[in-house]
Formats: structure tokens, sequence, C-alpha cells
């Protein structure tokens, strides 16, 4: 059978039509991907600007630029907006658009799901910043601490809006979590056992579990928030016999786990690029395995560590302070790791690899400075200090921007086809890198110094004046760094050099199908020999017979979760409206709850009931004779 | 490396890489068995949350539950008709592995009525004269009826995935998705009777042990 006759009728299965009614209705891995990474990148600069206005405010004593009401608004949406709406939802795009092509894959083994998870991200994200039309947006800083978050201290709809939210983006990450793990233990190639995975198949797993196993108690936790402060209930309020120590308790719960998916996704990514741009395997690559398990797994028993100031009896406070120390180890092996691949191989300056590099130092600077936090007489010290504020930047900038931007810098050519622009990334790099550290270094001394954190303005004479003044104008360079680089993106993607299917001689099957890939992926399914694919002799498309093209019905290989072995042939389901309508619904249900018109909500209720079963609802899919 | 290589070096049977291995494969009828298992898993972080908030609340309390224990009447009633239906479920389960399909589906009405059975007695166990007291009455009544009313509404979506798992065309293997649908409504059956099984105990049964061993708190 001649190839252009398969890749015809591939395409013909696999492709959208682009038209309006296509892009609605795709459940395209690859583009729905793209949709993620852009959505974040949109709220990543919100949250960028959010933070920019609060370092104005901060800039010199005495500012007047913002009230204090408006103040508690911008800086709690910043950090919601970062933590919620960017971080975990940008490593969420790059798996949605990499793992399948990594696994050799012809979409996520639930298409529709994932367009399904997309949408409610996206809407889940407009209905959070409508709150700025009402100009009530949520006031209360990221982790909303009640009791000053009831109704009594927060009056209007900004804590509704923070609470439905978030309700409605755990549907969102949940329905992705679960997607990726059936995807990465039943559709992987047939030959890819798990000591063949790619790493970041290690961390986009781990990173599922945790959000299954997490996010149900912020959900909780919101649900009791929106009893307490519109029905009536008594979870929080101390003056009823409630607990407010509770919402801690559920929050951190999740909160904690919720730092480790911002932060292994991202490791894993490092693990992916770094070794490749230091021209050998990575060094202890079981080792690294185990400790992003381990990390996961330990990541849901340090949340008290979060509460060492609340008066928590000396026993649990022991044991946190251990567990806190202790998951730290983990994180350090894959450093060493990483440090270990460097020495051995020939390392590359790319922009990505500096980016990577950035990231390891970053990176142990926030780990240092945490792990002492994890001391509880220094916590006592500098909890809801400036030096908190450090800590959380260099964590989660280090360990989450820095790699997503050596990510962008090394898979955009797949996802493009041209390649970035060396010259302008090296600017972007060094910009970014002095003004992230211009930016937070300094805190750690206004932490010192006593400053507390989230407060609208400061008086002269407190020695906090020009440390202020440097983080503010770190934050106006690092921001600059980032406008870099969506630059370096649009002109790149324009007139960019064409990359070519392997520009970096990568070892991942992502990179055996051409830049940017066909909608079907690889035309044969491949199968795997060794841990990197394109690195050995092995021909992972040969197959002379065409068994493995799949070029009758929309299909992919189903194969067992450990030795991946072939066990079936998944039939995948064709572009749909209903995820898009089923999210809509969902966004008329938390509208309706928003202004408590609880009787109103059984009609989106008994939509989207009806949109599941018109979704599951067996028919007739295309075939191509 | 050329396939034979490839085979001999994974010490696996030549079979699983040939085009006819391939092409005999059968449709893939799993997925969303392993899909719903994780749902579950997720849905019980929720309960689990729940009963940890239960305790939470009530390690402060000097009495706890604040007022009466609940009635163990009612509840007890309900937990049999739950189990009545699991039994119903798991035989309709072997009637379809039978290739008994109007069985199978007339065992899965005979889950659903028995669930609307627990419904009803769900609701009577609201009005019943021990647990008159509004939800807004203290966190007890708080954490009680919400963990009730959670539990009622994922018994309620239970319901519904069964009912829509009797009126789809197949309930044993099939070609067209979604596959596994009888397996996968029951699973989360199952697991909606588990959790009222836990309820039973931590709701129901632990405050009457409590009360019985301490006499004080008469």
């Amino acid at each position: 059978m001649s190839s252009t006759a398969i890749s015809a009728r591939l395409t013909f299965l696999w492709e959208t039509p682009r038209t309006l009614w296509g892009s609605l209705t795709t459940v395209d891995h690859k583009t729905l991907g793209l949709r993620y990474l852009i959505t974040a990148m949109v709220f990543l600069v919100a949250g960028g600007i959010e933070a920019l206005i609060v370092r104005v405010q901060l800039a010199q004593p005495g500012m007047k630029l913002l009230s204090p009401e408006t103040y508690d608004q911008i800086f709690t949406m910043h950090g919601s907006t970062m933590i919620y709406w960017y971080a975990a939802p940008i490593l969420s795009g790059f798996s949605v658009y990499l793992v399948p092509l990594m696994i050799g894959a012809r979409d996520m083994a639930f298409p529709r799901a994932n367009a399904f998870s997309y949408w409610t991200y996206l809407f889940s994200g407009i209905f959070i910043y409508t709150s700025f039309l009402v100009g009530q947006a949520p006031n209360a800083g990221w982790f909303a601490y009640t009791p000053y978050t009831l109704k009594t201290y927060s009056p209007g709809l900004g804590m509704d809006y923070f609470a439905i939210a978030l309700i409605f983006l755990t549907i969102s990450q949940t329905v992705g979590g679960i997607n990726f793990l059936v995807t990465i233990f039943r559709h992987r190639a047939p030959g890819m056992s798990v000591n063949r995975m790619p790493l970041f198949m290690y961390s986009t797993s781990t990173n599922s579990v945790l959000s299954i196993l997490s996010m149900p108690t912020l959900c909780v936790a919101c649900v009791f928030l929106l009893l307490d402060r519109d029905w009536g209930t008594h979870f929080y309020d101390i003056s009823h016999g409630g607990s407010t120590l509770l919402w801690q308790q559920l929050f951190w719960f999740f909160a904690h786990p919720w730092v480790y998916i911002i932060f292994l996704p991202a490791t894993g990514m490092i693990s992916m690029l770094l070794p490749v741009f230091s021209r050998r395997p990575i060094v202890g690559y079981a080792y690294v395995a185990i400790s992003t398990v381990l990390t996961g797994a330990f990541g849901f028993g340090v949340w008290m560590h979060h509460m060492f100031a609340t008066g928590e009896p000396l026993m649990s406070m022991s044991y946190f302070s251990a567990a806190s120390m202790m998951i730290s180890l983990f994180s350090t092996i894959q450093i060493y790791a990483w440090i270990a691949t460097l020495w051995k191989g020939k390392p590359v300056l790319t922009t990505s690899m500096c980016y990577a590099l950035a990231f390891i130092a970053v990176f142990i600077i926030g780990g240092l400075n945490g792990v002492i936090t994890a001391l509880i007489p220094f916590d006592w010290q500098l909890n809801d200090s400036y030096w908190i504020v450090a800590h959380i930047h260099y964590v989660l900038v280090g360990a989450n921007l820095f790699p997503v931007l050596a990510a962008f810098y090394y898979w955009l050519p797949k996802m493009t086809g041209r390649m970035m622009n060396e010259r302008l990334g090296m600017i972007s790099f060094w910009t970014t890198l002095i003004g992230f550290n211009a930016a937070f270094f300094p805190m750690h001394f206004l932490g010192l110094l006593g400053m507390p954190r989230r407060i609208y303005t400061y008086s002269a004479g407190m020695g906090w004046d020009n440390w202020n003044l440097a983080v503010t104008v770190g934050a106006f360079l690092l921001a600059v760094g980032v406008v870099l680089t969506v630059v370096n993106f649009f002109v790149s993607a324009k007139y960019g050099q064409l990359a070519g299917p392997n520009p970096w001689n990568s070892d991942t099957l992502e990179w055996s199908t051409p830049s940017p890939p066909p909608p079907y992926g690889s035309v044969h399914i491949p199968t795997v020999q060794s841990r990197h694919p394109l690195w050995d002799e092995h021909d992972e498309e040969y197959d002379p017979e065409d068994a493995r093209v799949l070029d009758r019905e929309r299909m992919t290989i189903s194969t067992t979760w450990l030795d991946a072995l072939p066990i079936g042939l998944a039939k995948m389901p064709e572009d749909s409206i209903w995820p898009l309508v089923l999210a809509l619904a969902l966004s008329a249900i938390a509208g309706l709850v928003l202004v408590r018109s609880m009787w109103w909500t059984l009609a989106p209720i008994v939509v989207g009931l009806a949109v599941m079963a018109a979704w599951l609802w067996p028919k007739e899919e295309k075939r191509a004779e | 490396m050329n396939a034979n290589a490839l085979i001999e070096s994974n010490g696996i049977s030549r079979e699983w890489l040939s085009a006819q291995a391939i092409r005999g494969l059968p449709i893939d009828q799993g997925r969303g068995t392993g899909a719903m298992a994780w749902f579950i898993a997720s849905e019980a972080m929720v309960f689990l949350a729940l009963f940890f908030s239960y305790y939470y609340l009530g390690h402060g309390q000097p009495r706890w539950p604040i007022g009466d224990a609940p009635s163990l009447t009612l509840p007890t009633a309900m937990l049999f008709v739950l189990f009545l239906s699991c039994i119903a479920l798991w035989a309709g389960g072997r009637l379809m592995r039978q290739g008994r399909e109007p069985a199978a589906r007339g065992a899965l009405l005979l889950t659903v009525l028995l669930g609307c059975g627990f419904l009803v007695l769900n609701a009577m166990s609201y009005n019943s004269a021990t647990m008159i007291q509004p939800v807004t009455q203290n966190p007890y009544t708080s954490i009680f009826y919400t963990i009730n009313g959670v539990h009622a509404a994922h018994l309620i979506l239970g319901l519904l995935f069964l009912l829509y798992a009797a009126v789809l065309p197949r309930l044993g293997p099939t070609e067209k998705p979604p596959h596994g649908s009888y397996r996968n409504a029951a699973m989360y059956w199952y697991f909606v009777t588990v959790v009222w099984f836990v309820m039973y105990a931590v709701l129901y049964i632990g405050p009457h042990h409590v009360v019985a061993a301490n006499p004080a708190l008469h």
C-alpha cells in the first residue's frame, strides 16, 4: 500500500475542518494543548499586570495609587491567577500536547473529555475575572482564610466568586488527571514498558494522582464556605461552635500537594530536555523516577507546616517538621541527577538549556530558604513576613516559570515548525534572570526587617524604602523578559528558521513526527525497545505489512500498563460539540449559584445530564474505505 | 535493528509484533473502567474530607453529637435496602456475562427501584422526630446534613448511571463505545453503597456507642 494513500486516509479520519464549527468541536489534543498553553499565557500576563500594579503601589512609602480595598482585590487576584489559572494549566497544556506524541498514541484516551477539561478551565477563569466587572473581586489572598472570608467580614460577592470558581476548576483538573492516567497507562506504544517511559510520564502521572486525590478536599472546603456564607451553616463560625482551623486543615491538605502539581511536571520537562542538551542519557533514571513518585506521596504528609503558627500539638508539629525536611531529599536526588548529567555530558548552551540551568540555581535557593522555614522557631519569627513571599516566588517562579520557558524554547519548534530566535532568546533569558533576582532576592531582607506580607502601604523610616524600590524595578525587568519571550514566539512562529522533525537531535518519540505533527501523529504506531527510541538503532515505524497504521477507523492501540504489550484496539471518538455545551451548562450553574437562584440551576443541570446522555450514546463513526 | 532482534531483546513472544496479531486484536472494552476507578478514588476523597470534618468539628465539643444521637431504625432499614440492591446488581452482572441481556436489564431496574426506596426512606428519616433540627442549628447539624445530602446526591447520580446503562442498546461487549457500561455503572453503585456503610458506622452507630460508654453524657 502506498504511504500517500495511507496518510490521506489517516488525514481524512483525524483532521478537523478549519471552520468555526470545527474549532468549537475539535478534540485534537494538539489543538487543545496549544489552546491550553495560550490561555495559560494570557492568565500569566493578566496576573503579571496585577503584580506590577501591586509593585507600583509598594514602590515608595505612602503611595496612593490604590485604595486598601482595591489593593486587596488586586493582590488576591494576582496570587489566585498565577497559582490556579496559570501554573498548573500551563503544565496541563504541555502534557495534553506532548503525552500522546511521546507515547506514540493517536490521541488522549478520552479526547472529548480532554476538550471538556479545556473549556471548563477557560470558563472558570473567565468566571472569576467577571468579578472585576462588578467591582467585587476576591480579596482574602489566595488561601482565603476563615473567619475573614465569612459573610460578616467579607460581604459582597468576592469570596463567592472565589469558592465557586475553584469548584469549577476542580472539575477541569480532575477530568484532566483521570484522562492523563488512563492515557499513560493504557495507550503507550507497544514495548514502552514503565522502565522505558520518558520521565515526563512519571511526573505527569504523579501530578494527575495528586490532582485527583487532593482537589476533592478543596472542593469540600469551598462548599462549606459557600454554605456558611449564604445558607447559615456553622462550619467555620466560632461563635456558633464551628472551627476556623477546619478551613486551614482542608485547604492545606489540598494546597500542599498542589505545590507539587505545579512543580513536578516542570521537573519532568527539565529531565527531558537537560539530557538532550547535555548530549547523553540522564544519570540515575530510576532514582529520578522514584523520587518523582515519592515527592508526590510525601506531598500528602506535610500540609500542617503551613499551620505551625496556629498552636498545634507538639507531636504533630514535630512530625510535620521532620516530614517537611525529609521531602526535600527527593528534590535533592533529582537535582544531583541533573548536575551529574551535566558533569558527565557535553552541555550545549541554548536558550532552553540556560533556562534549565537557571531553574536549578533558583530552585536551590528556593529550597534552602524553604527548608529553614521548616524549623519551627524560625517559622514563628518569619511567618507572614516578606521572607515567605520571597520563598514562594523562588519556588514557584523558579520551579515553574523557568522550566516552562525552557520547555517553550525546546518544544515550540515542534509545535510551530519553526525555531525560536536564539539571540532574542538569550536577551530575554538574561533580562528574566536578572529581573527575577532583583525582584525577589531583596524580599528576604524585607522579611528579616519585619515587613509583613499583604500590607497595602507602609510609612517611611522603617528601612524598607530602598529594598522595595529595588523589588519594583526588578519586577518590571522580569516583565520585560517575559514580554521579550512572547515577542520572540510571535516573530519566530512567522519568520523563524524551519525546524525539521528533530532540530535538537532529541531521543523521544514526539521528535519522530514532522514539525508541526499531522493530526494523527505518526503514520505507523511506533514500537519501542529502549528509553531513547530515536538514539537507538531500532526502527520504531518498521511495519512492512502496514499492520499498525489503523487507517480504517479512528483507533489507537491499547497496551498493558506495566509491559505495554498490545491487548486491544481502542476506538476513538470524533469531534463533538457536547464538551463545549456541557462546559457552558456548568458555567450557567456557577453563575446561578453565585446569584443564589437555586431553583433555576435545575435547568442547566437537566441540560447537562441530557448532554452527557447524548455524548455517550453509541453512534455511527466515519470510516475510510 | 530489525524486528527479530527487537523480539529477542525483549524476551517477548514473536506473535505480539506480527501484523496478524495486531489485526486480530479485540476492541478494547476496558478504558472506561480505568476512568471510573479513578473517578471513584476522587469521590472517596470527598467523603474522606467530609468524615474528617465531622470528627474535627466534634473534637473540641463537650458533647458530640450535639443533642441526641440519631435514631438507628430507618438507617438500618436503608442499609438493608442498599445491600439488597447490590445483590440484585451483582446477579444482573452474572446474567449479563451469560448473555441473558433482558434478565440483566430487569436486575438493573430492580436495583433502581431499591435505590428509589432508599431515597424515600432517607426523606422519611429527615422528617422523623429526632432529626427535625434545622441544618443551621449548630456545627453538628451542619455537617450531619451535609454528609447526608452529599451522599444522597451521589446516590441519585448512581441511579442515573444505572438507568442510562439500562436503556443503552447493548450491555455486554460492544463494537461502539461506551464499552462496559453495566460494569462501570455497577462499580459506582457499589461505591455509594460502601459509603453508606461507612456513614452508618460513623454517623449512626458511633454516637450510640460513645453515649453508651460514657454514662455522664446521658
